[in-house]
């Protein structure tokens, strides 16, 4: 299968998908708002045996969208998808509403953290392919305050943040998809 | 011995004064010392408050029959005793207003007491007690019928911003004016964005779900969001903002009065439950915005004037971070005007 240069187009009011394909895997980065205008056309459609949606920069949701991305996510047809670097407003939206992910797995994370001092708040990346026991209990990441350089406290409960990436398996993507992951800068870029 | 003349004016002056209220019942489930503080806080707002007995007790003496108003310390009830609670309500051996006060109630069971036992107050509490302004704010709007005005959550004098918005494009810069508002209340920015979430969500449900026609049939419900409607001058959606360091609030008010507390019930019920129907698949609105609101928010109030006002109120507190939010627990009431 082919590699494919990136391709960037809008597919909602305030939202552009990025999308490159390496090997058998679709790599899909979204940035902006996810709202009624979602198209789901472009991110359905010609994608390879697995996907990889990066939600990093999708900055807010509202519930018209979360239709829309719930109606659009349960017409993958691609065997395997997972999501990358999901921030709070995802998270959140993966804790309320049952569909939201459809049958993808959640293969990373951002945890919000604030500063007892300063009140800075700042996200910490968790790789939960590599880190799993995380999400189940296990030692939250440090951070130290960038501006006071205090130590910085995880801003949530984890029961509550923790809720629907503990309440299923830990993620456990294809060899093909590990082996993609390794190869993004820091694990973090798709676009 | 006599009582002194002017002891018996007052007296004689204060049951004047309380002769409509309603006497008030405390289950403190075997937390004396929270029957005894919160009968304190309530002798000035309620005609007479009996505190010390058991859902059993209670039933047995016949006092649910004189209690106009029923506080619950639900997190202090053993699994028996809220059922026992449940059933009485149910066969309307209790009639009063109920409020359950709890420092969080699970998701599944908050869905039950709502859907299926259609219970409309929901005082939040800290170190298992309620916010005493939320308190004495809710049992005075369940005495006088006093029901609209974002302005009772606040302290007096505290200002109150109005907007309004007759299409969605004046919605959609309400809420940017909210998100702007907000941060320059709150320090953690996830609170602002819920804030802002909270105030598109009751907006959107206004401008889409309130108008109707002349039989009460909704005009635009049927309506995707980013299709546009447009309001006649005289029934604009008022949109006010307020903040006072310790909390920050938005009220939205529609003149139609369509919204019902069924309906509130049934959507928030059947999306705390998670279940397959979450998401509707109707045209129009997804049905999720009620559970975004109460969500995002400390405190949502919901005062229903039927087909003449409804007005809804999210209330955010902002003492601390997003985390002393999520642990805080969340207020929830329904307020029906009296018909007529």
């Amino acid at each position: 299968m082919r590699d494919t240069e990136a391709t960037e187009i809008r597919i909602g009011r305030d939202l552009v998908m990025k999308r490159r394909d390496l090997e058998d895997v679709s790599l899909i980065a979204l940035d902006g708002a996810i709202d009624e205008s979602l198209e789901s056309e472009p991110l359905t459609s010609n994608l390879r045996e697995k996907v990889l949606f990066n939600l990093e920069k999708v900055k807010k949701i509202n519930s018209h969208g979360v239709r829309q991305w719930s109606s659009t996510i349960s017409r993958v047809e691609s065997p395997y998808y997972g999501f990358l670097h999901c921030g709070p407003g995802i998270v959140l939206q993966l804790n309320m509403v049952a569909g939201f992910g459809g049958r993808g797995e959640v293969l990373s994370l951002f945890l919000p953290f604030i500063c007892p001092e300063c009140d800075l708040e700042a996200l910490v990346f968790v790789d939960l392919v590599q880190n799993p026991e995380v999400a189940r209990g296990g030692a939250l990441p440090k951070a130290k305050c960038r501006d006071c350089a205090c130590n910085m406290l995880f801003d949530d409960l984890p029961e509550v943040y923790f809720s629907h990436v503990s309440s299923v398996a830990p993620p456990s993507p294809p060899e093909s998809v590990r082996e993609v992951l390794a190869t993004l800068e820091d694990g973090r870029t798709t676009g | 011995m006599m009582e002194a003349p002017e002891n018996q004016h007052i007296e004689s002056i204060c049951q004047r004064s309380f002769r409509l209220a309603p006497a008030g019942l405390i289950i403190d489930g075997g937390n004396r010392v929270f029957g005894r503080v919160l009968a304190r806080q309530l002798r000035a707002a309620i005609a007479d408050v009996e505190t010390g007995v058991s859902v059993a007790q209670a039933a047995k003496e016949g006092l649910f029959a004189n209690s106009g108003i029923l506080l619950v310390n639900y997190d202090a009830l053993s699994s028996e005793e809220r059922r026992e609670l449940l059933a009485l309500i149910e066969e309307e051996v209790i009639c009063g207003h109920v409020l359950i006060l709890s420092s969080g109630l699970p998701s599944k069971e908050l869905a039950t007491l709502l859907f299926d036992h259609r219970l409309t107050n929901f005082l939040r509490t800290t170190n298992e007690l309620p916010e005493l302004d939320e308190l004495l704010v809710t049992i005075h709007k369940l005495v006088t019928k006093d029901l609209f005005g974002l302005d009772k959550y606040f302290p007096w004098g505290c200002p109150v911003t109005s907007l309004q918005a007759y299409n969605r494009a004046e919605a959609l810069e309400a809420v940017q004016f909210a998100k702007s508002f907000a941060k320059r209340l709150v320090a953690a920015q996830r609170l602002g964005d819920a804030f802002e979430v909270a105030t598109y969500e009751l907006v959107t449900n206004a401008l889409y779900n309130g108008p109707c026609d002349a039989q009460g049939r909704p005009l635009y419900a049927h309506l995707a969001r980013n299709e546009d409607v447009s309001l006649s001058k005289d029934e604009p959606i008022e949109i006010r903002l307020c903040g006072d360091g310790r909390r920050i609030g938005v009220s939205i008010t529609d003149v139609f009065g369509t919204l019902s507390s069924n309906r509130v019930l049934d959507y928030l019920g059947k999306c705390l439950r998670q279940g397959r129907d979450q998401i509707d698949v109707k045209p129009g609105g997804a049905g999720l915005g009620l559970y975004y609101s109460y969500s995002s928010v400390s405190h949502l109030a919901v005062n229903l004037a039927p087909q003449k006002r409804t007005e809804m109120i999210g209330l955010i507190d902002v003492r601390g971070s997003y985390k002393e939010f999520v642990s805080r627990g969340k207020s929830f009431n329904i307020f029906k005007a009296e018909v007529g």
